[in-house]
């Protein structure tokens, strides 16, 4: 502050100025009072009346949610069978803007007498709410009858007015019913993300999962808006539509129904998942995880019982094994260290490593054991026959860095970005994590489990399908996807279309694919789906795997992809069954089935029992003759009855 | 302390209390049969009750103590403004909201109080003494810090506040009456080009008109301020050898100013939001919009007007009741006393705004030095304006800013800066000769 106080007021221009601002304000005032003085005395009357008479109520105008189909959607036709579609019923409202909450308590009471409500719970329901101004549901799916009864006394009920609400149905029940997902009540999380968006709010439903959830904002489409001007007696004076409603977007998806189907039929008893894809586009023609579940049970009046029980349900059904959950790929991974070792110059196609049925670093003596005693292996025998000691001294030689180098480029420990919700990415263990984690270094034991695929090592089934499209498609892997186009329900015309994605494109060279292929072709005549693939009818390559894990039998693998001689039509078919058993005996006769169904038309589920029985047989003939050679048993085989 | 103790002014305090009263009474009517509003005076009640306790703080503090702190306090809200955009809560679209447990406070309402504070501290020293534009450079860095962090959540209407309120600061600190001229001249060019531009956007002549449209786009608008920067200093150049070539200096004042005005308009086109633009178009043309912002002044007004001479009694209103009007207990209190008690409940209300704006000019006249009737000329502006932009918005008269109403509307932030407001008059003047 200034030393010596001199006030303002001492300034000539200061009072002069301070004079002119008490007249501006008092000029301000003078303005408020002759507007207030000029609406309430002289236009009051006019005001009043307009209070009386005018009232203006707006109602939401429901609209379709879009319709999903599979791939045969033939947009010129009328007829086409979706795979969800919803369903018109009559829903009783009660808008409560212009209500006191007496009235609501006297329409409450009068509904209570005419359908069937508890009317305390639907008034605590009422007082509950967070807003006053959206229209309250009172009771959905009410018959006509009772409209007409509403519709007789509706002097009587203030604010209630009936509209149809379109319910979702999925008519084929459990089918694909990961990928459709289903819809729900919007909850307070998913509201306040959204709260940008005018097309959500208290009343809304939206997708919980699956293309329901991925698709939502696509599938919703906009709420249309109606004025009613009602007078003081809530009667109905006149009506105009503000918005008009604009119906969501049919969705095509690239899943075939015929596919997808003969997948739900093999895949009954199987706690697994199963993929098909297009390896030249990346669509996905089927894809299935068991157990499942049926959509249906949240739709209307949502069956409390039966999702409580579905929730608590410790195979949990509505888990997608498919893409949101990881497991340790086993001996499929070997594809990975095959293509390493190749590329890498590590090994030639005649270097052979000789398998006693162990492996042991020098100076160690830890031994990591074999699935067999194989003898001299090279490439093809190695893959083959899957020979764990093979591809010990092939990821020796590589070193974990190298490996990691090509599962990154198979897509192995990143999301694939597919068109649907929860998708994990996999895990790729580093030197430096596992420092982090155990606090010891990486050491060689490690690097040679890594090669086999077990160890640290997760992915997530969609990638194992997606790692065998890159052997499939000469080393170019394109994106997954569900959508194929959308459509608009109004006009029918194409809104847009899912073009393929290249994602990865394996820099592997045409001879050394095609030793893979070769080896992969030969697991399936003589190596470890030897007998599941005598019984194909197309010729195939493919890979087992016996995933070894810490939470009980190992997980059964099988991918492939047919037909191995032509190029043209190819598909991939990954089949995985959690805590199956042997890759060879359990997923192997499965991914057969599917593919006899699939080429040649042939039943998927007598098929799959047939091929099964032989895999028993067989099985059990082994074991006779390694009893026999051991000394166990008298009787040669041949005179042993085997009955299955 | 005993004397300052003594010299407390009632007053003011009193009409304070009685404002709030009235609002209390008003938010309780609103809430009446609504169950989502049913608390909100209560909460009032309970923000009232903070404001006290502030209130009493800043009674204790002398004088001197808060000239001395202003700086620090400035300082401290601009931190929390930058905490608000960081941190914020969102509602409908503005980031301005923080959040201390179950409070939820605006900082941008007392950051109005802490410019005013440190704007007074530096004018004090150039009282009498702003004669060139140039002279308006600090004063105007001090305005625009926080009106950016404001801006920038973006809050337009809590920033149109702020001008006025600083106009009439420089305006008593003895600034050219030119310059005053040249910045509302700046201020009108700045909201007004906008507007025009979205108005015609609106009215869909802009995509019509080829060459408005490219003159109006915001690339030719950047090359047009560099243009014009760029002939702003050739003429300054010009100026240092013929320094009494008046015509050339009137010309650059010009050249200045528009550079000025188009780069606040571009600034501004470019942070409203369309519902902002709307709101403030609806003023000039209510077809715009006849079932949104429209509808509000439309129910604002029958409100009022049905209240006729002496209302409709206490809880009786239809229009509030019944939920015609539109944010009843904040940006439209006032149309509930109209509705509820007439125009003898507004002319009351009138009244007792009228009382404490007299009040507050006379404390900035009688106070003791040239900080403290900086301070109090800067808060009655605040309260004068808010209070005539309201209540003109509830009349009709004024566009929808979302101004609220100091001491009536509902809203804790606002409660508490107007109390800290009228805590600083009454310290004023209880040290008017101290």
């Amino acid at each position: 502050m200034a030393k010596t106080i001199v006030s303002p007021r001492q300034f000539f221009f200061f009072r002069k100025r301070f004079v002119f601002l008490r007249y501006f304000v008092s000029a301000l005032f003078i303005i408020l009072f002759i507007q207030t003085s000029y609406l309430q005395i002289i236009e009051g009357d006019k005001y009043e009346k307009l209070a009386l008479n005018n009232k203006e109520q707006y109602i939401p105008i429901p609209t379709h949610r879009g319709e999903i189909f599979d791939r045969s959607y033939d947009p010129s036709s009328e007829i086409n069978a979706p795979l969800v579609t919803n369903e018109e019923k009559m829903g009783i409202y009660i808008l409560p803007v212009h209500l006191t909450l007496k009235d609501i308590k006297k329409t409450l009471y009068h509904l209570s007498h005419i359908m069937e409500i508890d009317y305390n719970e639907k008034l605590g329901q009422f007082t509950n709410r967070a807003n006053f101004y959206e229209p309250f549901l009172v009771k959905d799916d009410v018959p006509i009858r009772i409209i007409a009864q509403i519709g007789e006394k509706i002097q009587d009920l203030p604010g209630v007015y009936w509209e149809p609400i379109y319910y979702r149905k999925y008519p084929l029940g459990h089918f694909a019913s990961h990928i459709l997902g289903f819809v729900g009540k919007i909850n307070k999380h998913e509201l306040t993300d959204r709260s940008e968006d005018m097309e959500y709010h208290l009343n809304s439903m939206i997708g919980k999962i699956g293309i329901e959830k991925y698709y939502d904002r696509e599938l919703r489409g906009e709420e249309g808006r109606l004025l009613r001007i009602v007078d003081a007696l809530n009667r109905i004076k006149d009506t105009h539509v503000v918005k008009k409603p604009v119906p969501g977007y049919n969705l095509v998806l690239t899943l075939d129904k015929r596919i997808q189907d003969i997948l739900e039929k093999v895949m009954t008893r199987e706690k697994g998942a199963a993929i098909v894809i297009k390896p030249d586009t990346g669509e996905i023609l089927g894809m299935v995880s068991k157990p499942d579940f049926d959509p249906n049970i949240f739709i209307k009046e949502p069956d409390v019982e039966k999702i409580l029980k579905l929730t608590g349900d410790p195979d949990k059904p509505f888990l997608n094994r498919a893409i949101q959950a990881k497991y340790p790929p086993g001996s499929v991974f070997k594809i990975v260290t095959a293509t390493a070792g190749l590329e890498e110059e590590a090994i030639s196609r005649n270097d052979t490593f000789l398998c006693r049925g162990y492996f042991r670093f020098e100076h160690d003596d830890r031994v990591f054991h074999c699935t067999g005693i194989h003898g001299y292996m090279n490439i093809l025998t190695g893959v083959e026959f899957s020979c764990n000691v093979f591809f010990f001294n092939v990821s020796y030689k590589l070193g974990s860095r190298k490996i990691t180098k090509y599962a990154k480029w198979y897509g192995f420990g990143e999301r694939t970005g597919i068109d649907l919700p929860g998708e994990q990415p996999g895990f790729l263990p580093t030197h430096k994590w596992k420092k982090k984690i155990f606090g010891e270094n990486w050491y060689d034991g490690d690097t040679i489990n890594y090669g086999i695929g077990q160890g640290f090592l997760l992915s997530t089934v969609l990638q194992v399908a997606n790692m065998t499209c890159g052997i499939a498609n000469d080393g170019l892997i394109y994106q997954p996807h569900i959508l194929q186009s959308a459509y608009s329900a109004e006009t029918g015309d194409l809104i847009f279309k899912k073009h393929k994605k290249l994602l990865h494109n394996i820099p592997i060279r045409e001879e050394k694919l095609s030793i893979l292929r070769n080896g992969l072709h030969l697991v399936c005549t003589y190596g470890t789906a030897n007998v599941a693939g005598q019984f194909s009818k197309i010729s195939m390559a493919g890979k087992t795997s016996t995933a070894q894990n810490t939470f009980g039998e190992p997980h059964a693998w099988f991918s492939c992809y047919a037909p191995y001689n032509r190029t043209d039509d190819r598909i991939v078919v990954c089949v995985f069954i959690e805590n199956g058993g042997g890759g060879g005996e359990v997923a192997a006769p499965v991914a057969v089935a599917i593919l006899n169904a699939i080429f040649k038309d042939a039943d998927p589920v007598s098929e799959k029992k047939k091929i099964r029985a032989t895999v028993e047989k067989e099985r059990y003939k082994k074991f006779l003759r390694r009893m026999q050679d051991r000394g166990f048993l008298e009787d040669s085989i041949e005179k042993t009855d085997i009955q299955f | 302390m005993k004397k300052q103790i003594f010299s407390f002014d009632l007053t003011l305090f009193v009409l304070m209390v009685l404002m709030i009263a009235v609002g209390i009474l008003a938010q309780y009517s609103s809430g009446y049969t609504k169950p989502e509003l049913s608390d909100l005076y209560l909460k009032q009640f309970l923000w009232f009750g903070l404001g006290l306790v502030i209130v009493l703080f800043i009674f204790s503090m002398h004088l001197k103590a808060i000239h001395a702190y202003s700086v620090w306090f400035y300082f401290i809200i601009a931190f929390m403004l930058i905490l608000t955009l960081v941190f914020g809560k969102t509602v409908r679209g503005t980031r301005g909201w923080l959040v201390f447990g179950p409070l939820n406070f605006q900082f941008s309402e007392i950051a109005k109080i802490s410019t005013i504070l440190v704007l007074a501290r530096y004018l004090e020293y150039h009282f009498k003494e702003l004669t060139q534009l140039r002279d308006f450079f600090i004063p105007f860095i001090i305005v625009l810090f926080p009106v950016l962090l404001i801006l920038l959540q973006p809050d337009l209407g809590s920033t149109l506040a702020f001008f006025p309120v600083i106009i009439i600061m420089l305006f008593l600190a003895g600034a050219d009456l030119k310059n005053i001229i040249y910045l509302i001249v700046i201020g009108t060019i700045s909201i007004g080009v906008p507007l025009t531009l979205s108005y015609y956007e609106f009215k869909g002549i802009l995509s019509e008109n080829f060459w408005l449209k490219t003159l109006l786009s915001s690339s030719v608008l950047t090359y047009i301020i560099v243009l014009m920067l760029f002939a702003w200093s050739v003429l300054k150049i010009i100026l240092i050898f013929y320094p009494a070539y008046t015509l050339l200096n009137k010309i650059n004042a010009v050249i200045i100013i528009l550079v000025i005005s188009l780069a606040f308009s571009f600034t501004i086109t470019h942070s409203l939001k369309p519902y902002q633009k709307k709101r403030l178009l609806v003023f000039i043309d209510p077809s715009i919009d006849p079932y949104g912002t429209g509808y509000n002044i439309v129910q604002s007004k029958i409100s009022i007007g049905s209240g006729g001479f002496a209302g409709k009694g206490f809880l009786q209103g239809s229009q509030t009741q019944l939920g015609f009007l539109p944010e009843q207990t904040t940006d439209f209190i006032v149309s509930v006393v109209g509705e509820e008690f007439g125009w003898i409940g507004i002319i009351t209300v009138l009244g007792l705004y009228l009382a404490f704006i007299v009040q507050g000019l006379k404390i900035t006249f009688t106070a003791r030095d040239s900080f403290s009737a900086l301070v109090a000329g800067g808060i009655t502006g605040m309260f004068a304006f808010a209070i005539f932009i309201n209540i003109g918005m509830t009349l009709g008269i004024m566009p929808v800013t979302g101004v609220p109403v100091p001491f009536l509307s509902y809203g804790g932030s606002s409660l508490i800066s107007s109390m800290v407001g009228a805590a600083l008059l009454i310290n004023i003047k209880s040290h008017r000769f101290v």
